[in-house]
């Protein structure tokens, strides 16, 4: 029983992880109507970034992650001025597609670059037991990642009620047509809102690689993770996004822990169709106005 | 989410693609590894055209293609080697059982919206090679060692032999998918793919089709699935997870979608480059990945729609074949007879309903609302609405801008269920009816942005509004103009009865609907409206961006119409003189509720209704006091 208790905890943790990476999928959905599944790569990429900075460059950790940090948000914003900006008009479903073609470029490259040896053993920031609670034990991996998403968290809360870039991306979330008309910067607000995605997947790819060790297809199931959180979550709600994916989390590593990676994956699909035919606008998404 | 505009008439074109390939492929001498890899772009191809049905002429989307590829392969070769079928049955029942699973997770995904289907086949995809790498279906799939497949009888595993057999069911499965693109199952998908509320309003069974179009999707990858087993000769789940799939998006991105052939083209550059002339496996998977996003960004139509802009300009620059096009575009209008009496007997159209209209049911309203309230969230949009709409008249609702003038003819034909109150059409109440069945009741509407297919012919846009009436059989739509040439022969007669109506001239009506002007689209839609059996015609806005002379000409043809054919107008518009034209009897709506009803001319002149809409407070007007609005 202990062994699920702090299965469901660690699945609270890997969960809120889930829900960084669908917050930002869920922020470039709303804004710009397309959905990213480019996301996982990034933070694999960002991930395998801060690594060879350590490995290569013999930098301490905690220096690598900041460095890693700044470099993918600018990789971010130039990924948007390269893969989605030009020739915008060509539909979300081509924009969509860009980001499978753009993920598939970059697991091509890391697989051609550190392939070869994957999956390697990954640093983590913090060592030692964690916190031990009558008989179950909170791993200090878990501690780390929910202070993290709860600083995160914070701080993108802050962004969108109290700065002036934030309040803009609200209203180009909402009414994308009619921010652009009252002259919001809608492409300085993608590319923004691009750099912050590709910050939020390296933290969440270094905070995820210790448990999943790194490797450049590492990411593939908590994308799918992520985006079944987003669906359950409601698809264009932010909070919901977090809900969501901490549920899938808890489900899936306790799932995991009870028998294996290919019955979670298994149970969380189920989920996803479960959601999408008893309750398709999530837990906290708005209602569908028309019937087909 | 839609990708660029689909084609139309692509038999011949596509035929041409495939036999080329087939011509070529068994003319020259082959190695044996360009041989395979030749062979196994075919197979691949079979799965891209099917994913175009889905994505191109449906504006779906599906990440998971390579799971179906691999479930046709795997469940025909574990039926072969575990239960010693025959390969034919293994191959019918194998290709069978695809088609099963696609239609289940079909009707649960068809439910969502394009980002739901996207994840759920995605994540679909990697679930099935999961499974199939996994323990527990060891014994049966061979896990991660894989599943040894034997030859095939006759056509063994390589070689010519076999690569005449998979150019046959590739020039099969063109002819078939050409044909059902070109039919009437496939105009609906391609109103579905311009809007899914239209077709629901139109007649349209939208997630029936939505299911359709992914099953066939499946099914064809299915077949490449067999096809694929037999010259690999083994089958290891790695080969079909998601980068697979997304290989087969890629092959209808680069080939061209909405034109069955293009995927054809595709298909050979995906795999020949990559496979044959870059052998090395990382910089194959990197120049893939750039090639997908070239044409995704550069060349969003593909190699098909380059093809077809260098066979335009060739035809500019030679005189002699851009008059040899414009008279095969033109033969399609002139050959059919149009005389609208040959036409009425053909179908039974619309004449017949002057009869049931103007006698048996003279006493029943056309349509009654009783107290409708239409709530969004928190909003109410219509509140406690009553109206009574006499059969054989002409009804104008009018209303400033949110007064809930579209909400009501969303609720009439089913878009929004009303949360309370009722709605009857000739006495039957519509409560609990999907819009496609109101629409069989002879409810027909427009909407205020002309709804029609954009990349589709007039004539073809016309016969869409028969879907509801005149059933064909989707089976009889893949067997091409052979099967369905007299129904779209009558079909065409039909349309041009109801084009002829409307006023559209002849020369109009083979370009493309995009390539008219707005008071011509506006048209268009009425007589798709016209052709099916319509009872109650409800338009909304049809004056809206129209010039003086064209509103004029709009009245009189509806007048022409209505006097024509008995039927029942019920028309939104802002234009007070079209109104005073046409109508018999007019409702106000403001903020929801109704504020007026009568005579146009009488309603237009009591005060709080001109205080309404002259947003002058002559007098304070209690109706609105206190409600909310935007």
């Amino acid at each position: 029983m202990d062994l699920y208790i702090s299965a469901a905890i660690s699945g609270v943790a890997v969960g809120l992880l889930y829900g960084m990476i669908g917050f930002a999928i869920v922020m470039l959905y709303k804004s710009t109507g397309v959905a990213n599944f480019a996301q996982g790569t990034l933070a694999t990429l960002g991930a395998f970034v801060a690594w060879a900075l350590v490995t290569d460059a013999g930098l301490p950790l905690l220096a690598a992650v900041p460095i890693a940090l700044v470099a993918s948000g600018v990789f971010g914003i130039i990924v948007y001025f390269l893969v989605i900006r030009p020739r915008a008009s060509a539909g979300n479903l081509n924009i969509t597609v860009r980001t499978l073609g753009l993920s598939l470029l970059l697991l091509a490259i890391m697989e051609w670059r550190w392939g070869a040896l994957a999956p390697y053993r990954y640093p983590t920031i913090v060592q030692g037991e964690g916190i031990q609670i009558a008989s179950v034990v909170l791993p200090a991996q878990s501690l780390l990642i929910a202070a993290v998403a709860a600083v995160i968290m914070v701080l993108l809360w802050a962004l969108f009620r109290y700065t002036r870039a934030g309040l803009s991306f609200r209203a180009l979330a909402e009414q994308p047509d009619t921010a652009r008309l009252l002259g919001l910067r809608a492409t300085r607000l993608s590319a923004a809102t691009w750099g912050l995605s590709a910050i939020l997947g390296t933290i969440v790819g270094v905070l995820l690689a210790p448990s999943a060790f790194l490797a450049p297809a590492m990411m593939e199931p908590y994308l799918l993770f992520t985006f079944t959180g987003i669906v359950l979550g409601g698809l264009t709600s932010l909070p919901g996004a977090l809900l969501g994916s901490v549920i899938v989390g808890i489900i899936s590593n306790v799932t995991i822990v009870a028998f294996n990676l290919e019955a979670g994956v298994l149970v969380v699909f189920v989920i996803l169709l479960i959601v999408m035919l008893l309750r398709p606008q999530g837990l906290l998404g708005k209602q569908e106005a028309v019937r087909l | 989410m839609i990708i660029g505009d689909a084609k139309n008439r692509t038999l011949v074109p596509s035929l041409v693609i495939a036999g080329g390939v087939t011509v070529v492929g068994l003319a020259l001498p082959l190695d044996t590894t360009l041989e395979y890899t030749l062979i196994a772009a075919v197979a691949w191809a079979i799965a891209a055209i099917g994913l175009d049905v889905l994505v191109g002429f449906t504006g779906q989307v599906s990440f998971g293609q390579a799971a179906f590829v691999a479930i046709g392969a795997y469940a025909t070769s574990a039926l072969r080697i575990h239960a010693g079928f025959p390969t034919p049955l293994a191959v019918v029942v194998g290709v069978g059982i695809t088609g099963v699973i696609a239609l289940l997770l079909g009707s649960i995904v068809v439910r969502y919206r394009i980002f739901g289907i996207a994840v759920a086949t995605l994540f679909f995809g990697y679930l099935t090679v999961t499974v199939l790498m996994g323990d527990v279906l060891r014994p049966v799939f061979g896990g991660a060692n894989g599943l040894a497949v034997p030859e095939y009888e006759l056509v063994g595993s390589h070689g010519k032999p076999y690569l005449l057999l998979t150019c046959v069911v590739l020039l099969i499965v063109v002819f078939v998918t050409c044909s059902l693109t070109d039919s009437q199952t496939g105009r609906a998908l391609r109103l579905v793919k311009t809007n899914e509320a239209v077709a629901a309003a139109a007649g349209i069974r939208v997630r029936r089709m939505k299911m359709l179009s992914f099953t066939y999707c499946c099914v064809l990858a299915a077949i490449a699935g067999v096809l694929y087993a037999g010259v690999v000769g083994y089958l290891g789940p790695e080969g079909f997870g998601i980068k697979q799939s997304v290989n087969i998006f890629a092959m209808l991105v680069v080939g061209g979608a909405g034109t069955v052939g293009g995927p054809i083209l595709g298909a050979l550059l995906v795999t020949i480059l990559p496979g044959y002339l870059l052998r090395d496996g990382h910089v194959s998977a990197v120049v893939f990945a750039a090639v997908l996003l070239f044409f995704l960004i550069l060349l969003p139509e593909g190699i098909y729609g380059l093809l077809q802009r260098v066979g335009a300009w060739i035809t500019r620059m030679v005189p002699a074949l851009g008059r040899f096009a414009a008279r095969r575009r033109s033969a399609r209008v002139r050959r059919v007879d149009h005389d609208p009496d040959a036409a009425t007997t053909v179908v039974g159209g619309a004449s017949r309903v002057v009869d049931e209209t103007t006698e048996a049911e003279a006493d029943i309203p056309a349509l009654e609302v009783d107290g409708v309230e239409v709530t969004f969230g928190g909003f109410v949009a219509l509140s406690d609405v009553d109206l009574r709409i006499r059969a054989g008249s002409v009804h104008a609702i009018i209303g400033p801008n949110g007064a809930g003038k579209t909400t009501l003819l969303n609720a009439v034909s089913g878009l929004y269920v009303p949360s309370k109150g009722d709605i009857r059409v000739f006495g039957e109440s519509t409560r609990g009816m999907p819009p496609h069945r109101i629409r069989q009741r002879g409810v027909v509407r427009t909407f205020q942005t002309p709804a029609i297919v954009p990349d589709l012919d007039v004539l073809d846009n016309v016969k869409l509004g028969l879907d509801a009436d005149e059933k064909g059989s989707f089976w009889t739509d893949l067997l091409g103009r052979l099967a369905t040439g007299r129904r779209e022969r009558a079909l065409e007669a039909e349309a041009h009865w109801a084009l002829d109506a409307v006023g559209i001239d002849e020369s109009r009506r083979a370009l493309l609907a995009k390539n008219l002007d707005l008071s011509e689209q506006k048209r268009v839609e009425i007589a798709r409206g016209l052709v099916g059996h319509a009872r109650l015609l409800l338009l909304d806005e049809p004056t809206a961006g129209l010039s003086v002379k064209q509103m004029e000409s709009l009245g009189a043809t509806l007048k022409e119409v209505h006097r024509r054919f008995g039927l029942t107008i019920m028309v939104i518009s802002h234009h007070i003189g079209f109104i005073l034209d046409i109508a018999d009897e007019m409702t106000v709506l403001d903020y929801g509720r109704v504020i007026g009803n009568g005579e146009p001319a009488e309603v237009l002149a009591r005060p709080e209704i001109a205080a309404t809409f002259m947003g002058v407070d002559a007098e304070p007007v209690e109706e609105t006091a206190g409600t909310e609005g935007s």
